[in-house]
């Protein structure tokens, strides 16, 4: 998942930033609204944190401006205030969530999961693939009630896949949001993450849960009722 | 001192009227009296040159007079017209035969003069008026002195004086009437512009109007500005001191931010639960008086808000919030039930309310209004069904910093806080009861 926190107070943005990567999560930063703005318009994102008080350009307008430029990724605004006027004025800008700071930091985790769930379409924390079953919450995957045992990065492969069960998703998605800026990324390295996971997930391969479509990307097969 | 400008200024006006229409009244009839009395003199005075024409001095020196004279008055007892004529020793010569039997004081002579009028008296008491006018009379080239006297009853200028006087006051009375009548008029529509300017700022207590209005005359322009420019100054002061407040709980949010997650590092060792739980007390010490703070109060403008639509805003925000339950919110609220205050104080009560009755209700939320008769408050009331609070412990939920159940987050400021608001800042009351959906009840009443 790739997250954009947009946090004015650098302590603060380190703090969410190191927190978030540690859970798993590709982290863009930014400390001011414009580029917040453009960051939300230009990268592919699955979910932002933003404070309502950045610089620049309040966290407000950055909101609407994404709104109306057609970009629907969760939002969850922070508030320093705790006012419900900015609550309410937020949340009807588009925001998604809101947190009043201080807050514990597994709180940000925790509402960012299921923020990118929801906006996947999944209302349950677990994600249920066939014999797969992925907990998003913990993090755990399991197949046949076997537990599966994955490194952060085929963890996050594979959630990213699962939450978008059903879709082909190219090679430059997945490793757009999986990766954030920071890394190199070489398409080489995503096909031998996903052979391992494949390997990991099936390893007699009779069920081949992820498809290679020659050119186009890969799929999480969601199997239908009684397949 | 009567304590409204209208009676002043009535008071004043009709003092003012009653002393000038007093005064010139006693002047009118004064000129009146004299101009009756000047034609009454000079009426006389015509009587005694007709009595001088007829008047015939014979052979002896005596002094005959014709038996018919031209003035037939005088002929006429006791006809109101009289007349004598003496010699300059007074002794009388001749009288009218009008004045037979009637002891007629005619004036004296006073210094040399030959003409006199006076007022003099009849013997019955009758009041006349008399004019005594002395000639010399040269009979066989010797001069005799001879004073004609001529007295005219008052009663008929009295009469006519009076006359005068009862059109004069009546007049005057009517006039008087009008005027005040008039004046009662002209000081309603001068007055007009303090009656507005006193139910504009009454209206402004009220909340129903910002400010004053710009269109006064000029004498009360000065008063309505300076109201306008202490409203705004107020409101202004207001708004520095919530930004002032909001700026300090946020400068101190993303220290205490971070402090706390600094606490919940590992690494951080054993007294990190004592820091966490300091970071805690802090962070609601400045909840509580930022909150506080920032509450308006009855001293900010206090418009109309409509409670429905504030309701469904928040209910819409928190249903986008937890998108992943299935809550549904009964809003049954006339669109009329009005709460006057601040709109984000309103807003930080149904809020919080609302925000607990989605984090325990399982599936209904129902939020009704209800406006008791005898005062024109209203009732708001939020329920839920959840699992409600005990009776017992309802008390304790609306102390600050006791929350309902520690594992949901919270910051225990919620009812309590509620609570404050409804009673410091509307002087209205909090009731948790329990609801027949299963859950809490929360009675907000709002007094008018």
């Amino acid at each position: 998942m790739r997250v954009l926190i947009a946090e004015d107070d650098a302590a603060l943005q380190t703090e969410i930033a190191a927190a978030l990567r540690a859970q798993g999560f590709a982290v863009d930063m930014s400390g001011d609204g414009e580029e917040a703005l453009y960051c939300g318009n230009e990268y592919p994102i699955d979910v932002a944190i933003l404070d309502l008080g950045l610089p620049g350009r309040n966290g407000l307008d950055v909101l609407r401006a994404w709104r109306e430029a057609g970009r629907t990724f969760p939002v969850l605004i922070l508030t320093a205030r705790g006012r419900w006027q900015d609550k309410v004025t937020g949340l009807e800008a588009g925001a998604d969530d809101y947190l009043v700071k201080p807050f514990h930091i597994e709180e940000v985790v925790a509402r960012l999961r299921a923020l990118v769930r929801r906006s996947a379409g999944w209302s349950r924390p677990v994600i249920e693939a066939g014999p797969m079953s992925i907990d998003t919450a913990a993090q755990t995957v399991t197949v046949d009630d076997r537990r599966v045992v994955l490194t952060a990065y085929e963890y996050r492969l594979l959630e990213y896949l699962a939450l978008h069960a059903g879709e082909v998703v190219s090679k430059t998605r997945l490793g757009e949001h999986i990766y954030d800026e920071e890394i190199e990324r070489d398409s080489n390295v995503l096909e031998v993450l996903l052979n391992r996971l494949r390997r990991k997930l099936d390893p007699d391969r009779s069920r081949e849960p992820i498809e290679t479509l020659r050119g186009r990307g890969y799929r999480l097969r969601l199997p239908l009722a009684g397949d | 001192m009567p304590d409204s400008l209208g009676a002043r200024l009535t008071l004043a006006l009709a003092v003012v009227l009653v002393a000038f229409l007093g005064l010139a009244g006693l002047a009118v009839e004064r000129a009146f009296r004299e101009g009756v009395e000047q034609a009454v003199r000079e009426n006389l005075a015509v009587q005694v040159y007709l009595l001088l024409g007829a008047a015939e001095i014979d052979g002896q020196g005596h002094l005959r007079m014709p038996d018919v004279l031209p003035e037939p008055r005088l002929g006429t007892p006791d006809s109101g017209l009289y007349a004598a004529i003496r010699d300059g020793s007074g002794e009388p010569l001749w009288q009218s035969e009008s004045s037979v039997g009637l002891d007629i004081a005619y004036p004296r002579a006073v210094g040399n003069g030959n003409r006199r009028f006076a007022r003099a008296h009849a013997g019955d008491g009758r009041e006349l008026f008399a004019l005594r006018h002395a000639v010399n009379w040269e009979i066989h080239g010797e001069n005799r002195r001879l004073v004609f006297l001529v007295a005219e009853d008052a009663e008929g200028a009295a009469a006519r004086v009076a006359t005068f006087r009862w059109t004069l006051w009546g007049w005057f009375v009517g006039v008087a009437v009008l005027l005040l009548m008039l004046q009662a008029l002209l000081l309603r529509w001068c007055l007009r512009p303090l009656r507005r300017a006193a139910g504009e700022i009454t209206s402004i207590e009220r909340g129903e109007r910002a400010r004053v209005g710009d269109d006064y005359p000029f004498e009360l322009r000065p008063l309505t500005a300076s109201v306008n420019e202490l409203l705004a100054s107020d409101k202004r002061r207001l708004e520095r001191y919530r930004e002032a407040l909001a700026d300090l709980g946020h400068s101190l949010k993303n220290p205490l931010a971070v402090l706390r997650s600094i606490a919940r590092d590992p690494s951080a060792g054993e007294r990190a639960t004592q820091v966490e739980e300091q970071v805690e007390r802090m962070q609601q010490a400045i909840d509580w008086h930022v909150q506080r703070g920032a509450a308006a109060g009855r001293g900010g403008l206090a418009r109309p808000i409509p409670v429905a639509d504030l309701v469904r805003r928040v209910g819409a925000s928190l249903a986008r919030v937890h998108a992943d339950r299935t809550i549904r919110l009964e809003c049954d609220i006339p669109r009329d039930a009005v709460v006057r205050g601040d709109p984000d104080d309103l807003m930080e009560i149904v809020g919080n309310l609302l925000d607990n009755a989605w984090k325990w209700g399982r599936s209904r939320i129902r939020v009704t209004t209800r406006r008791p008769a005898h005062d024109g408050g209203l009732a708001l009331t939020i329920e839920d069904d959840g699992p409600g609070i005990r009776p017992d412990r309802r008390e304790a939920v609306l102390e600050r910093g006791v929350r309902m159940d520690e594992n949901v987050p919270g910051d225990g400021l919620g009812l309590a806080l509620v609570r404050r608001m409804v009673e410091e800042t509307w002087g209205g009351r909090l009731e948790l009861q329990a609801s027949d959906l299963g859950g809490l009840r929360v009675r907000v009443i709002f007094p008018s």
